[in-house]
């Protein structure tokens, strides 16, 4: 299981079939948040945080940014909190080669490749904003979605009034709401700095 | 594929062709059958929509064979936009056409007596080329509906636009694609200006009775370019990101590295690129009814490319690409993919560069003609290029011209060509290919195979800054080759990943020749095509000057890593060092 600790005070669980899940493809694209500890490396996070399989994340998560920084080495790019991870697969063309994780065009882009951080203080909480791009967006976008992730509340009113046909049913902090009043619940709640947790659940009834 | 057609636009009592043997020319195709020709035939100081300027179409050495993704057309000239030597290459289906009719190379020669529109018919029994003035000023798509009343559907075309007839430097040769539209385009250079300037609006060609080209070694050919397919279709790049995504897969990438050239390359990041971005553009292209995955010439099994419908469902052109979403997207300040569609159909129908024309807008935007971001001023303008008004030409003539007209210090281009969209700031090694290259700013001369594969120069530390000069020489030796067999260049990245996947390439080439044919001989072949080219250009009238990009990549910072071109002169003056 995925360890997202300290979540924000409230909560949306959206109902959804697995296939609607591309719903979600703006939101996942354009960025979300997620809870880890300051210090972890990119491979900790994902392998022992999130849950993914490390030949998946060797073999198919091959080009990674850190702070818009390509990333050769997963094990000693840590993660602070602020940090923005992104994750893709392999890109086309000579520059998304060279971007890509070990590539041996990496001399291209030497001058803004990652390089390690050792002022990060490991242990304390970290928000982390992750991005997923192509290929890894439709592996890992549900995956993300499930565990839940941290987004702000105005993403949440937008995405609902987008995906408004295929929601099977809401909650807010555990409690089932009609999606119509959710706008005006969010409008009330007090949340810390605007953010809200978001996951799906998938056609399971309680 | 033996011959070559030559026809004398200019010769007394009206076009005349002629068709020979490959002569000197034998075992050249494709980029190196071009660069050969115009660099022997073509006096480098000539005018190049003058009569001494030779257009040269060339299939590559594979196409028209059963070899997978052997589609790609040559097309060289001098090039009316940079001075220099020129090869422009397209997809679509003309090259496995000319070359199942036997034809290694088409060569237009002269300037035509009279102000008339000729159309070439190619088939099985030659050449025939007549005076059709009721093409005069059509459209593309109008042209391409007009030849299939008079041939059938079974053709294909190359045709230019308004803009090819009007000679600007950013006028484009259409390409016909699978469905017998004109959506794939030899589009850098002005090409289209150089066919105008023959006379010629269109060439047909009809390859009805003719066969699939055998390889001398079918079994090895055969073996090969099975081989060849799994490699393509096994690999995460060829066989799932870039047939889901198409090349705009990139957009959300490069805009997040910081190297995606915004509102006049002034930053290296687009507050609305995952608006515009592959994955967006692919939801909506199937939610519309398009396709997400599309092949441009029949044999390609990567299928980057796509269909675009508007909101009510109706085809409206292809699935713009990566440089046709960054030009007229991010680099104007637009996020809207209706519009980009839009004017990406419009490029297509007056045969326009979508690179250098979404360059020029830019520039005009910077000089104040109009906001960045809007994006019906910018369809407006593209009209006015079609139109041919006086703002038109200034716009149909590139980044440049409109720089020069309206007093633009910040143009993006090299040797007078646009720069693509990445920017050399934030990737410092495509600016040394930008640089360096004989085509201008170019984002696919430095492509392909890379140096620790093919071993040319040695391993390269790829840590070390110092390692792009070697990296990027390598890469256009290696593109270059790519470039003579009509291979499509996305065929690298399994290629670089997958040793059988290169080994199987270089079988599908030894056993089409019947010969044993070795990576050492893919660097000659492009070693030799690069030498020409650089030879042209020095007599030409090019120094090792115009192998800088321009002086404020040097020392405006791009935001968000502050990065200037840092490469030194001396340092890009070694690249064809060998």
């Amino acid at each position: 299981m995925p360890d997202l600790s300290d979540k924000p005070d409230k909560s949306v669980e959206i109902e959804i079939d697995p296939s609607k899940i591309p719903l979600f493809n703006d939101l996942l694209q354009s960025g979300f948040m997620v809870n880890t500890k300051s210090g972890d490396s990119i491979e900790k996070f994902l392998c022992d945080r999130i849950g993914l399989d490390p030949n998946y994340v060797i073999e198919r998560i091959k080009t990674v940014f850190l702070d818009g920084r390509p990333v050769d080495k997963l094990d000693i790019a840590v993660l602070h909190d602020g940090s923005k991870l992104t994750l893709s697969g392999g890109m086309p063309g000579l520059v998304g080669m060279t971007l890509g994780r070990g590539s041996v065009l990496a001399s291209f882009r030497s001058s803004i490749t990652y390089r390690g951080d050792a002022g990060v203080k490991e242990g304390g909480n970290a928000s982390v904003n992750i991005k997923l791009f192509n290929l890894v967006m439709k592996d890992l976008g549900g995956i993300f979605l499930t565990h839940g992730i941290n987004v702000m509340r105005s993403a949440i009113t937008d995405l609902v009034g987008q995906i408004q046909g295929n929601v099977m049913g809401i909650k807010l902090d555990g409690n089932a709401i009609e999606p119509g009043k959710l706008d005006n619940l969010l409008a009330k709640l007090e949340t810390v700095d605007g953010w809200i947790g978001l996951s799906i659940s998938t056609g399971q009834k309680g | 594929m033996d011959k070559i057609l030559r026809i004398d636009m200019g010769a007394e009592g009206g076009p005349k062709s002629t068709e020979t043997g490959m002569g000197d020319y034998a075992g050249f195709g494709g980029r190196g059958l071009t660069s050969a020709i115009v660099s022997k035939e073509v006096p480098p100081l000539c005018h190049a929509l003058g009569a001494d300027n030779k257009f040269v179409i060339a299939p590559g050495l594979l196409s028209g064979t059963a070899a997978a993704m052997s589609g790609r057309l040559s097309v060289g000239c001098k090039s009316p936009l940079t001075g220099g030597i020129k090869e422009s290459n397209a997809g679509g289906q003309a090259a496995q056409t000319l070359a199942r009719l036997g034809y290694a190379g088409i060569v237009l020669e002269g300037i035509p007596k009279d102000d008339n529109s000729y159309k070439i018919f190619i088939n099985s029994d030659g050449a025939t080329i007549s005076v059709d003035n009721s093409l005069k000023m059509l459209k593309n798509y109008d042209v391409v509906e007009k030849m299939k009343e008079a041939h059938g559907d079974k053709i294909v075309c190359m045709s230019i636009g308004p803009a090819g007839e009007m000679k600007m430097c950013s006028a484009t040769v259409a390409v016909t694609d699978m469905e017998l539209r004109p959506t794939r385009h030899c589009g850098r250079g002005g090409v289209g200006a150089v066919m105008g300037s023959k006379g010629v609006k269109v060439i047909v060609l009809d390859d009805t009775g003719k066969k699939t080209r055998v390889a001398k070694d079918d079994a090895k050919f055969k073996a090969a370019n099975k081989e060849f397919v799994a490699g393509l279709q096994k690999h995460a790049v060829t066989g799932e990101a870039l047939p889901a995504y198409g090349t705009s897969v990139l957009t959300n990438i490069m805009n997040e590295v910081g190297g995606y050239p915004t509102r006049n390359f002034s930053n290296g990041q687009f507050e609305g690129a995952s608006k515009i971005s592959g994955e967006t553009q692919a939801q909506i292209e199937t939610e519309r009814g398009g396709k997400a995955t599309h092949g441009c010439h029949r044999g390609c099994v990567i299928k980057c490319s796509g269909t675009w419908n508007d909101k009510d469902g109706n085809f409206l052109t292809k699935q713009p690409e990566y440089e046709t979403v960054w030009a007229h997207g991010g680099n104007c300040g637009i996020d809207d993919l209706d519009k980009i569609a839009i004017m990406d159909r419009m490029d297509d129908e007056y045969g326009l560069d979508t690179i250098e024309m979404g360059a020029s807008i830019a520039v005009a935007m910077e000089a104040g003609l109009l906001e960045f971001g809007d994006a019906d001023g910018a369809i407006k303008l593209i009209d006015e290029v079609g139109k041919g008004t006086h703002l038109g030409r200034i716009l149909g003539g590139g980044a440049a011209a409109t720089g020069k007209a309206f007093g633009v210090v910040r143009v993006p281009v090299v040797k007078g060509q646009a720069i693509p969209a990445y920017d050399p700031r934030a990737v410092q090694g495509i600016g040394v290919t930008y640089a360096t290259s004989p085509m201008g700013a170019d984002h696919t001369a430095g492509y392909a195979i890379t140096a620790n594969v093919l071993k040319v120069g040695g391993d390269v530390d790829p840590l070390k800054p110092d390692g792009q000069i070697e990296l990027s020489r390598n890469l256009q030796i290696a593109t270059a080759a790519i470039d003579a067999t009509g291979m499509c260049l996305f065929i690298a990245f399994a290629i670089l990943d997958q040793p059988e996947t290169f080994q199987a390439l270089v079988d599908i080439i030894g056993g089409i020749n019947g010969t044993d044919f070795t990576a050492d001989d893919v660097t000659e072949i492009g070693k030799a095509i690069l030498v020409m080219e650089r030879d042209f250009n020095e007599r030409a009238g090019f120094t090792k000057q115009d192998d800088r990009l321009p002086k404020y990549f040097y020392t405006e910072k791009l935001a968000p890593h502050n990065a200037v071109f840092t490469v030194k002169d001396e340092d890009l003056d070694q690249v064809f060092n060998w």
